[in-house]
């Protein structure tokens, strides 16, 4: 990503996840990356919040140097501890912000500016057990159905 | 799904509940869930129970169940399931209920 301005030495830059997304917080905070143009990894502080779905970039000297991050500068970001939204063929976007160190917004993504994700293919049920409560043939019986999902259910589902 | 009889009636376990569960054909159920979601997450598995089902008829192994689906609220799937092993086979014989020569 690019931003437009600088963002300043403990400015921060927060990703808001579709609503259909997820965070794991322990994976992100530990598996979040910055890559050069070589994709070498240096680590950044990066806090997730999982109550707006959201995760910041803290924008430290350390890793960004002491002008922060410069305006129009790639940046590359490498983050774990995500789960994909579990609807596939929608279409859903992240939302991208700036902050300088007083909290005040300096960017803020457009709608339309493309940073949209869209699921191809669709996840597998991790396994089914069928018991009939009878094995007499043609007896009417209860069937239990006992099922690993491994997708989230959710209201309506 | 298997042939099911005319009352059909779904039941979740303590992980999930059943809030509706209609015959869309002879041999298909939709089953709909509210989750009691303070205790559920994706990692759980979760049963429920479908009384009413009619056993298939012969021993011969019957099966597999197929096109099982998660379907989302807004109706896109969300998660399918397709093994040929989900198969059942009757091992007890049904007694005649009354036999009687003249």
């Amino acid at each position: 990503m690019k931003t437009e301005h600088n963002v300043p030495v403990n400015g921060r830059i927060r990703v808001i996840l579709p609503e259909d997304m997820s965070i794991e917080t322990s994976s992100l905070v530990n598996n979040c990356f910055r890559l050069d143009k070589s994709n070498r990894q240096t680590r950044l502080d990066c806090t997730a919040n999982s109550s707006n779905n959201s995760f910041e970039v803290m924008v430290r000297s350390s890793t960004f140097g002491i002008n922060g991050l410069q305006g129009n500068e790639q940046f590359q970001v490498q983050v774990s501890g995500f789960r994909n939204p579990k609807e596939v063929s929608v279409t859903v976007a992240f939302k991208i912000q700036s902050f300088d160190d007083s909290e005040r917004l300096i960017d803020e993504s457009d709608p339309s500016s493309g940073f949209t994700i869209t699921m191809k293919s669709i996840g597998r049920l991790g396994s089914i057990t069928v018991i009939p409560a009878s094995a007499t043939n043609g007896a009417a019986t209860t069937y239990g159905f006992r099922v690993v999902p491994g997708v989230t259910i959710s209201f309506g589902d | 799904m298997l042939p099911t009889t005319y009352y059909v009636q779904c039941d979740g376990d303590s992980n999930i509940v059943v809030s509706n569960c209609v015959k869309t054909d002879e041999r298909a159920l939709l089953i709909t869930f509210a989750t009691v979601s303070s205790r559920y997450n994706s990692a759980e598995p979760f049963s429920f129970f479908v009384r009413g089902v009619s056993n298939p008829a012969s021993f011969k192994e019957s099966g597999p169940f197929s096109n099982i689906k998660l379907v989302s609220r807004s109706g896109n799937e969300i998660a399918k399931f397709e093994d040929s092993r989900l198969t059942i086979k009757n091992s007890i014989k049904s007694s005649i209920a009354n036999f009687s020569l003249r």
